[in-house]
């Protein structure tokens, strides 16, 4: 079986948004939706306070709270445990906005452009129309994968079938790859290192690993 | 990087994979990078070339710019330019008729092709107007890093170092791609890094340690870290061979504060252990003596203006011992009660830092066997600029010096020159000069050499001697005397004009540099400003010409690429990289090196363009050994035939001639490396190779430079810079920054303590030297980046006033008040206050929009701010309305 | 403030989601209560109908909320899992057995016949509390949102739901003349344990740990709800009791305070408490702690 899976380096990760704004580009979304963003958040209190840059987005859950309650079955979960949302299908309800513990679905109601009412030259040609209205997230580019995998390329290994946010991290925080292939990256990454999901008490079992300490001194 | 183009419209950014394993990132770009496409695309853009129609210029009026031709801008742009020729280049003051000014960090020059071709063409240009050097940069670092070890730009050796302590660098959000990669790599491996700030930065969060000092209070900290190293910690604990042998430590100091010298050869003298006497310090199998005082039977000094004094029988104390001596007030106790630091976190830092600093480790890099010494100390911007940075880079350096990390792998290096030459190997710009120290070239302050009349605005060879004057030296000259003294000269000094003809390029000083109002004010007295318009803007506001260039994805411009320069830019290939078109200009944008050849062909310059384009100031020379592209010196040539000649002679040299691509062959290939021998990332072997000292500690010939300048400046009844005089001191005295603040504000005739907070300011990596702040793309990602935009306030203080998240709030400074609204933080100080990035537009489509605050707005621009090498720190003054959930 | 940074608002359901929630609380079990009345011989199909209409309503609102209006009919295509669709579902037979009964009371349907609409209006009945059940589910499926989430917010809600449409019960009695006593204990048993819940409801959220700005916000509207939907329901239904003459004035009333409170309650519920919490962190990364032997 294959279960691809993004790990966060939060070592690594210095906040610096470039993965969010490679998946704009990437994904054509609008103005306010941000299917990959890095949070900037404090832990603590004043002096002992530590600030923490934490990449987020879909977590790819192996057991989706917005796969059940989507009435359309609009949003779908593939066997490589990609969840994916069909926006053709999509009546955008919100159900799967409001059920996700993880903030990372988006609707945008209406036409949104970068600079007012009609679109820049680049828009017309980038900004994705089918999102307007529907829900919508990270699917882990998976336009990529699938491509890059009938290209025999290797998805976290390959840029061409790896996700965008990937490829443009920056200090090196983001991976991706297949959790159940043990020579995989991101399975090495795992093993050696301290790691945690986002609410694992949800028993959603995100397909999001953040690794927070460990590794060969 | 690498763009994505759909239909003729560029759709996506991507890393080049291609460059894995060269570009120290891989190949990744910034975040900036991916606002380009929007860059090129934003409806707000100038498209054509417009001429202004108001003649009058101000903030609230009306330029009237209406488009116009090329042929016509260019025409009414060169028929001045004739004019001026026609008149002398220089005007009856002696200061240049054309004045130019570009954005920072060298970051225009990438951009503007082969423009300064035309300038090296003109003759005599006036780089002092400045847009924030000095103020925004690491000012001090630029000019002392140089100086003692060829470091424009100073960091750590990050893939090898193991302890850094940060007074305030903010490397994670402005060291680029390069320093990101290296430090996320460095801390997986488990590097400790101890950022010292007011306020959380990114770099701080990404530390291990944050401490929240009082602004402006490093030089103290740094001073009681010497003071314990030097009288709390054990001798053995220090690179004793590295100070006897690399530094001038064991030079014998005399009774004047001047080195003690042999009276034949004027050496200075060292305490030779063996014969016990003192020798000249190069001479053969001495055992030079680091500490204690010695009888010297015969010696000379050398003091200002060739004063010398002759002894017999004098007492000669080491430099070490001098400096020793002048650290032991600074304990951490003392340090503690300015700085807010605990006493006992400053020994263990320093304690810490000794102890990883590995004294007498070896590495072996390319065959060479060097030092290791895994530590380093970086500064930042605010500490590097106005008074105390002096303090601080020179205890930075002397804190590398004592455990030998200076310029060895592990330690703190540099990575570029600017002010010596060659720019493009750091190392090849040391030879040996006085002393048994680099020669470094300073202006002159002898009685015969001193140039009295200013010949730029900024005066940077009049003023400061450090700075040499080179090209780059007048641009990092005091930039804001420049704008202080044509509205308001000082006593005793030649009235200053403004330029004929001033051109901008990527550079917004009306927004980026201090007391922006008045500023722009005196942007409306230039009598005729040519800007390279990207939108309209707070300066091109009152442009009378603006001429729209291709931007980053439309215009073609070979750029070297690796070996060290920059921040953190240390690779181990070397070459060049060439931005193609990724997708044609729009509207009737053209390529920058077109708009110069045809200023040049215009002006009647064009064999002076070639032949400087010729020389390399297209950054590539077109002749050297084994190959000649140069140019037919009367033809003005197509920008790619020019381009490709660069490329042809950029793979001849790289390749020692071996290889030859013209631009269709960069067109699909993008770059063309060879390698970079790792050891040259750093000085000491060179230093070594030449049996050279660094010239530390003690500061000898600045002192003596200095009083030369005092004698200058008061034989001319100048005696406004009397304060930054002092700073020539051969060991620094601790300056009390926040009390020269205070006495600034007391001589405007305010109490300074109506204005309770310290109002400092940050870089962030969407923004900072990005020339974008109308890119909506940018301002939306940094929305996720806590206080963007906002007025970032601890939240000890925040409940204090009673405020929310998102509350309005007034500052008011001594000068100005602005509004803005409150991100409240546990990681900002109780009595700091932070806005980040530079805002406050109200011209720049977007920009002006987004109401943010800016620090400019509310800095004093002031002779008392202004240090002795003509910079002003990010730090003001303020109190805080709160205006609640409305403005 | 960075996103996640501290709680924040959802705004993906507006007040059109909450009229959902009052349209079907109401109209839903203003059908249980009308079919009850039924078997008491009171009054049925015009108040019937007017549950009926509330759902209607209802829905009408949460249709206007969705994105893609037009493709409405994609809501039935996962009955396996989401209330959603089950709701949807349900309220096809419910209007349809609705519509039955208050025809066949009203003499519409069957009018030569003296038919009784008990069959299709306790189906119906049955259907609107299987309807009243999904609307609770949809609440308790937003797990981004601790107030909604919470065990209690459905009991809260449901028993919310059943006041409501016994307030507008009451009402409509006292339009149609027949309200009994017994129908103002009912409501002050409704009422009664409705605020035992609510008490219920907030001890268990502020347990969960959920965020101020929610509890805050359930905090503000608190004595609102509770003098309007709960005080002022008791004291009118007292002086019902004390002033027979004005009892069905006083009656109608304490219905309509009580049905307004528990709008109130989904308004604030859905508008103003939906809060979903910062990002918690529950290890922050190690940045640099071991000393390194790198370069060595």
């Amino acid at each position: 079986m294959t279960r691809y899976v993004m790990v966060a380096d939060l070592r690594r990760c210095v906040g610096c948004q470039t993965c969010t704004a490679a998946c704009k580009l990437a994904n054509g979304t609008p103005p306010g939706a941000q299917w990959r963003r890095v949070l900037d958040i404090e832990v603590g209190e004043y002096p002992n306070v530590k600030r923490v840059f934490f990449p987020t987005g879909c977590q790819h859950c192996s057991k989706p709270p917005c796969l059940d309650v989507c009435p359309s079955g609009a949003t779908q979960q593939r066997d490589d445990g990609i969840v994916s949302i069909d926006y053709d299908v999509c009546i955008g309800c919100a159900s799967c906005a409001v059920a996700c513990p993880y903030g990372a679905r988006y609707i945008v109601d209406d036409e949104r452009f970068a600079y007012g009412a009609s679109p820049t030259v680049d828009e017309a040609v980038n900004i994705n129309p089918d999102l307007v209205g529907v829900a919508s997230k990270c699917n882990f580019c998976v336009d990529l994968i699938d491509a890059g995998i009938a290209a025999g390329l290797t998805p976290g290994k390959d840029p061409e079938a790896t996700p965008q946010c990937v490829n443009s991290c920056i200090s090196g925080a983001m991976t991706f790859g297949d959790i159940d292939d043990p020579e995989s990256n991101v399975t090495k990454l795992l093993r050696d290192t301290e790691h945690f999901r986002q609410k694992e008490d949800e028993g959603t079992e995100p397909g999001f690993y953040y690794i927070w300490d460990g590794g060969p001194p | 990087m690498k763009v994505k183009v759909k239909d003729g419209v560029a759709c996506e950014i991507m890393p080049n994979f291609d460059a894995e394993g060269i570009h120290p990132a891989n190949g990744k770009c910034c975040v900036k990078a991916y606002g380009a496409v929007q860059k090129t695309y934003n409806p707000n853009r100038v498209l054509t070339p417009m001429k202004r129609t108001n003649p009058n210029k101000g903030q609230n009026e009306d330029p009237g710019f209406v488009p116009i031709s090329w042929d016509e801008a260019l025409d009414t742009i060169c028929d001045r330019l004739s004019k001026i020729r026609d008149k002398g280049l220089l005007d009856d003051a002696g200061l240049p008729r054309v004045a130019a000014t570009f954005g920072m960090g060298g970051t225009p020059v990438s951009y503007m092709g082969t423009f300064p071709a035309f300038l090296s063409a003109w003759g005599p240009i006036d780089f002092s107007f400045g847009s924030g050097q000095g103020v925004k940069c690491v000012h001090a670092e630029h000019l002392y890093g140089e100086y003692w070890h060829r470091a424009f730009i100073v960091c750590s050796d990050t893939p090898h170092t193991r302890y850094i302590v940060s007074f305030g660098a903010n490397v994670e959000a402005t060291g680029g791609t390069c320093a990101v990669t290296r430090h996320a790599d460095a801390r997986v491996r488990g590097l400790k890094r101890v950022e010292i700030e007011p306020h959380m930065s990114v770099t701080a969060a990404a530390s291990s340690e944050w401490v929240p000092i009082k602004p402006k209070t490093d030089n103290a900290f740094m001073f009681a870290m010497l003071h314990t190293m030097l009288h709390e910690q054990g001798r053995e604990m220090l690179d004793l061979p590295f100070l006897r042998d690399r530094t001038a430590s064991p030079y014998l100091v005399g009774p004047r504060g001047l080195y003690l010298r042999d009276p034949q050869t004027r050496k200075p003298l060292v305490w030779d252990l063996g014969s016990e006497c003192a020798v000249p310090f190069d001479t053969p199998g001495a055992q030079l003596a680091l500490e204690g005082r010695f009888p010297v039977a015969h010696a000379i000094d050398v003091g200002a203006d060739d004063d010398v004094a002759t002894y017999a029988n004098v007492d000669g104390e080491t430099a070490m011992s001098k400096m020793v001596t002048q650290l032991a007030p600074y304990t951490p106790e003392w340090a503690s009660a300015i700085s807010d630091v605990p006493a006992e976190t400053i020994r263990r830092i320093a304690g810490e830092y000794l102890e990883h600093a590995c004294i007498g480790e070896t590495i072996e890099i390319d065959g060479k066997v060097l030092p290791f010494r895994p530590v380093a100390v970086t500064l930042g911007k605010t500490v590097n600029n106005g008074w105390g940075a002096y303090d601080c880079v020179w205890a930075r350096t002397v804190l590398a010096m004592l455990v030998g990390a200076l310029e060895v792998p592990g330690g703190t290096i540099g990575t570029s020159t600017r002010l010596n030459r060659p720019q493009s190997n750091r190392l090849k710009s040391v030879t040996p000069g006085d002393d048994g120290f680099m020669a470094t070239p300073l202006n002159p302050t002898d009685k015969e050499n001193w140039a009295a009349t200013p010949t730029g605005r900024n005066a940077h060879a009049t003023l400061v001697p450090i700075l040499g004057n080179s090209g780059w030296a007048q641009a990092l000259g005091p930039t804001h005397l420049a704008w202080m003294f044509t509205r308001h000269p000082p006593e005793n000094w030649p009235a200053p004009t403004y330029p004929d003809l001033w051109f901008v390029y990527r550079s917004n000083p009306s927004i980026s540099f201090f007391d922006s109002e008045e500023l722009a004010e005196s942007v409306a007295q230039m009598p005729f400003i040519v800007a390279f318009a990207y939108t309209p803007d707070e300066t091109n506001h009152m442009a009378d010409i603006l001429l729209p260039d291709a931007t980053d994805l439309e215009s073609t411009q070979l750029i070297r690429m690796g070996g060290t320069k920059f921040v953190e830019q240390l690779w181990k290939h070397q070459g060049v990289v060439l931005r193609q078109p990724a997708v044609t200009p729009r509207g009737e944008a053209r390529d920058f090196t077109w708009i110069a050849t045809e200023l040049a062909r215009r002006t009647g310059l064009l064999e002076g363009y070639n032949g400087a384009i010729d020389r390399g100031a297209g950054g590539m020379a077109l002749k050297g050994k084994g190959y000649d592209f140069s140019l037919d010196p009367d033809t003005a040539y197509e920008v790619d035939e020019i381009w490709d000649r660069a490329c042809k002679a950029a793979t001849a040299r790289y390749s020692n001639g071996e290889k030859v691509h013209g631009l269709d062959w960069f067109e699909e290939h993008g770059f063309f490396v060879v390698p970079f021998k790792q050891v040259d990332w750093y000085l000491y072997p060179t230093m070594v190779e030449q049996g050279l000292r660094f010239e530390l500690p003690y500061q000898e010939r600045l002192f003596r430079v200095g009083q030369e300048l005092s004698n200058r400046l008061h034989e001319n009844g100048v005696h406004w810079w009397d304060e930054q005089l002092k700073e020539y001191a051969p060991l620094p005295d601790w300056c009390d920054v926040l009390d020269t603040w205070d006495r600034a504000v007391t001589n405007m005739g305010i109490d300074p303590q109506e204005f309770p907070f310290w109002l400092i300011t940050t870089k962030s990596m969407q923004y900072a030297a990005g020339n974008n702040v109308s890119i909506q793309l940018m301002d939306e990602v940094s929305q996720n980046v806590r206080g963007h935009g906002r007025i970032l306030i601890g939240a000890i203080t925040a409940r204090k006033l009673g405020l929310r998240e998102d509350d309005w709030v007034e500052l008011s400074s001594p000068i100005a008040k602005t509004r803005g609204r409150v991100a409240i933080s546990e990681g900002v100080r109780p009595d700091t206050l932070v806005v980040p990035g530079q805002f406050g537009h109200w011209a720049t489509p977007f920009a002006k929009d987004l109401k943010f605050p800016s620090l400019n707005s509310l800095a004093p621009m002031s002779l008392d701010l202004t240090d002795s090498t003509g910079s002003g720190a990010d730090l003001v003054r303020v109190s805080i309305t709160v205006l609640g959930d409305a403005a | 403030m960075s996103w996640g940074a501290t709680s924040r608002l959802q705004r993906f359901w507006d007040i059109r989601a909450a009229c959902n929630f009052i349209g079907g609380g109401t109209g839903s079990s203003l059908l249980v209560w009308a079919t009850l009345g039924l078997f008491a011989g009171l009054p049925y199909f015009p108040v019937a109908l007017i549950g009926l209409l509330f759902v209607a309503v209802g829905l009408f609102m949460v249709w206007l909320e969705t994105g893609k209006p037009w493709r409405a009919l994609y809501l039935f295509f996962r009955p396996q899992t989401s209330w959603m669709t089950r709701e949807g579902i349900v309220a096809l037979p419910l209007f349809a057995l609705g519509a039955v009964s208050v025809f066949i009371d009203a003499d519409v349907l069957l009018p030569t016949t003296s038919s009784s609409p008990a069959v299709p209006a306790v189906l119906a009945a049955i259907l609107a509390l299987a309807f009243l059940y999904c609307q609770l589910r949809i609440l308790n499926s937003a797990r981004s949102l601790p107030a909604w989430r919470e065990p209690r917010a459905m009991a809260l809600v449901g028993l919310s739901g059943l006041t409501e449409g016994f307030g507008i019960y009451l009402l409509l009695g006292a339009i149609l003349g027949f309200v009994a006593p017994a129908m103002m204990v009912t409501l002050m048993v409704l009422v009664i344990a409705r605020a035992v819940v609510w008490r219920a409801y907030i001890a268990a959220l502020g347990r969960s740990g959920a965020p101020e700005s929610a509890m805050s916000a359930l905090s503000a509207m608190r004595n609102g709800f509770l003098i309007t939907g709960h005080a002022l329901p008791v004291v009118l239904i007292f002086l019902a009791y004390s002033w027979p003459g004005m009892a069905t004035t006083f009656s109608a009333l304490a219905g309509v305070t009580a049905t307004l409170g528990g709008w109130l309650l989904k308004i604030v519920l859905v508008t103003k408490a939906a809060y979903i919490p910062k990002t918690a962190i529950p290890k922050p990364p190690v940045r640099g702690r071991r000393s390194s032997s790198a370069g060595a």
